[in-house]
């Protein structure tokens, strides 16, 4: 049988260390890569492909629930974290192992023998881990950056920058001043968790930020156009007018 | 805050049957040992007991009354003196003009009520004294569970603020993850091991022996976030740097105990935790003629937007410079540059003013 490639991500030292330790006792692991934080881990995991992952919730920049919206296939997973009850209650939710740190030897074995015997029975679709990431993605409440992967390069864009949204096939194109971007989202998810005050959804197929809105033009006899700061002009349906005019408070 | 016989029906009931024994005594006692005739006896009774029975009734929200206003030892007598002669000769002239109305041709029974008046009278002061202390038992009995159920509510929301104390100084956090470090150092360097769970005891001896009210000297409270920031140091190796300036004439200046930590932590918070980065915290201290001035700063990764709950810390610390001070502006907080800056202004008190708090 060949090694399991393992990678570790875990913003603190001594917590890789740990875990290293732990796992260089462990024949069949093959260390690959171990990451400071959630970039590299993406990186890290598009490099190598490994078997497995130690993922530690709590990270800068990119926690490892936001690393993993943006993975499209899951290596197993054993979470790690100090004091999240609400992770916590999530991995319990969608039966996920985690360890809790400090974490004994026992409790680590236990949760690896489950992983290797997930990995030779050639579990590879993850199911627990995927239905875990979408009800942490529903139920964190209106997003504050949206996270956008091209290749390897991953772009975060704070919402304050984005000035619209259009629909492009399975995609959304996310339009800001500086540049825009593809991502594989569907309106339906922008538009609910987007936050409320300032993004309302015009169209079927485009999202704007009332705080980049310029004026509405008013054309034929009851048709209506958004202008943006951009220049831009947007269509607003019929059927949206009256909720662009609350958002508005008009 | 009704009369204390009306306020169960088993009271009432009592009250009633207490009552109805005295009237046949009363009535008995008239009937066999003075040969009045049953007619009398029984009117007799029934008309002054009952109507003593009404008067006590009205006799407890005087009493109610007169104790919320708490008089003092010789007016309550003479008060009481008032209210019983009051009640007395009411009570009295009531019940002989009904009585000698109503057995007018009973004249056996006419002249016995003529001789009885000085004993009607004293009886109405007995009756009196009794009802009073009575009163006074449940009273006193009522006030005593007031105080008790007062003072277990108050021990309560006591131990909450305690508790919400504690919890706000040591977040369960940076508490896992330093012990997962020491878990850590113990495989790879005992020693450093050793020194981190002793740094860490400090740390949590000082946190649980001060309490919110407790002032010390800047030298303790620095002494205290340094060790804080060691631990932090460990987890964090060279993402944390720490820079501080404190001259010689500030260390012996009064602080609240326990209110520069939060500051660190919350730099930490949004620092360090968000960035991948070194970050860097500043602390200075400054000292003039009223205020000794305390300003900690660090440098945050704009891209890194601040995680929700921010500013409960900040926001205990207000709280508490307001318990302490009676001021709001004695924090204030910038960002500015990518750097985030809290200025703490405590006022230089005098002892005397100090004793206060």
């Amino acid at each position: 049988m060949s090694n399991i490639k393992t990678v570790i991500i875990e913003d603190e030292a001594p917590a890789r260390d740990l875990l290293s330790a732990y796992l260089k006792n462990e024949k069949d692991i093959e260390i690959v890569d171990a990451c400071e934080n959630g970039f590299e881990g993406i990186k890290a995991i598009a490099k190598h492909h490994p078997d497995l992952i130690f993922l530690d919730v709590q990270m800068p920049k990119l926690t490892g629930f936001e690393m993993l919206e943006l993975l499209d296939e899951y290596p197993q997973i054993i979470f790690t974290t100090a004091y999240d009850q609400y992770a916590i209650k999530a991995f319990e939710l969608n039966a996920v192992d985690y360890l809790m740190k400090p974490f004994s030897k026992e409790r680590f074995h236990q949760a690896l023998e489950k992983a290797r015997k997930r990995i030779s029975d050639k579990q590879t679709d993850n199911k627990p881990v995927k239905s875990l990431v979408n009800k942490v993605k529903e139920e964190n409440g209106p997003i504050d950056r949206i996270f956008v992967k091209t290749g390897s390069r991953i772009d975060v864009i704070p919402v304050s920058e984005i000035i619209r949204i259009d629909a492009q096939d399975d995609y959304a194109e996310i339009i800001t001043a500086k540049k825009s971007y593809l991502k594989k989202e569907t309106m339906n998810y922008l538009e609910k968790n987007l936050p409320q005050s300032n993004f309302i959804r015009i169209h079927r197929s485009s999202i704007i930020n009332t705080d980049y809105m310029d004026k509405i033009e008013k054309y034929g006899k009851e048709s209506y156009l958004v202008v943006l700061k951009d220049g831009s002009r947007v269509n607003v349906s019929k059927s949206r007018i009256k909720a662009l005019r609350n958002t508005l408070g008009i | 805050m009704d009369t204390p016989v009306l306020q169960k029906k088993n009271y009432v009931a009592v009250y009633l049957l207490v009552w109805l024994i005295i009237v046949v005594i009363h009535a008995a006692v008239l009937f066999f040992i003075y040969g009045i005739s049953i007619k009398g006896s029984v009117a007799d009774a029934a008309v002054f007991n009952i109507l003593f029975a009404l008067a006590g009734y009205t006799l407890w929200f005087v009493i109610r009354y007169n104790l919320k206003e708490k008089p003092s030892g010789f007016d309550l007598l003479f008060q009481h003196l008032m209210v019983a002669m009051v009640i007395i000769a009411t009570w009295f002239f009531v019940s002989y003009y009904t009585l000698s109305g109503v057995l007018s041709n009973d004249n056996d029974y006419l002249q016995f009520l003529q001789e009885s008046i000085p004993w009607r009278i004293i009886t109405g002061f007995f009756y009196y004294i009794v009802f009073v202390l009575v009163y006074y038992v449940i009273l006193y009995y009522e006030d005593l569970q007031e105080k008790l159920k007062r003072e277990s509510e108050l021990q309560k929301l006591v131990k909450e603020a305690e508790l919400d104390a504690l919890k706000s100084q040591i977040n369960p956090h940076f508490l896992f993850n330093s012990l997962n470090s020491v878990s850590s150092l113990t495989l790879a360097s005992p020693d450093k091991a050793q020194e981190m769970v002793i740094k860490l005891s400090d740390f949590l001896r000082y946190s649980l022996s001060s309490n919110r009210k407790s002032v010390t000297t800047i030298e303790n409270e620095f002494g205290n976030i340094k060790r804080y920031l060691d631990i932090e140091k460990v987890r964090f190796g060279k993402r944390l740097k720490f820079i501080a300036h404190i001259p010689d004439e500030c260390l012996n200046a009064d602080i609240p105990s326990l209110i520069l930590q939060p500051l660190i932590e919350n730099a930490i918070k949004h620092g360090v935790y968000n960035s991948s980065e070194e970050v860097t915290i500043k602390l200075s201290c400054t000292k003039n003629k009223d205020f000794i001035i305390i300003e900690i700063s660090n440098d945050y990764d704009p891209d890194a937007i601040r995680k929700k709950g921010e500013g409960i810390g900040l926001k205990n610390i207000r709280n508490r410079l307001q318990l302490i001070y009676q001021r709001q502006d004695l924090l204030v907080t910038e960002a500015n540059n990518n750097i985030f800056k809290a200025t703490l202004k405590l006022p230089i008190q005098n002892k005397k003013d100090h004793e206060q708090h």
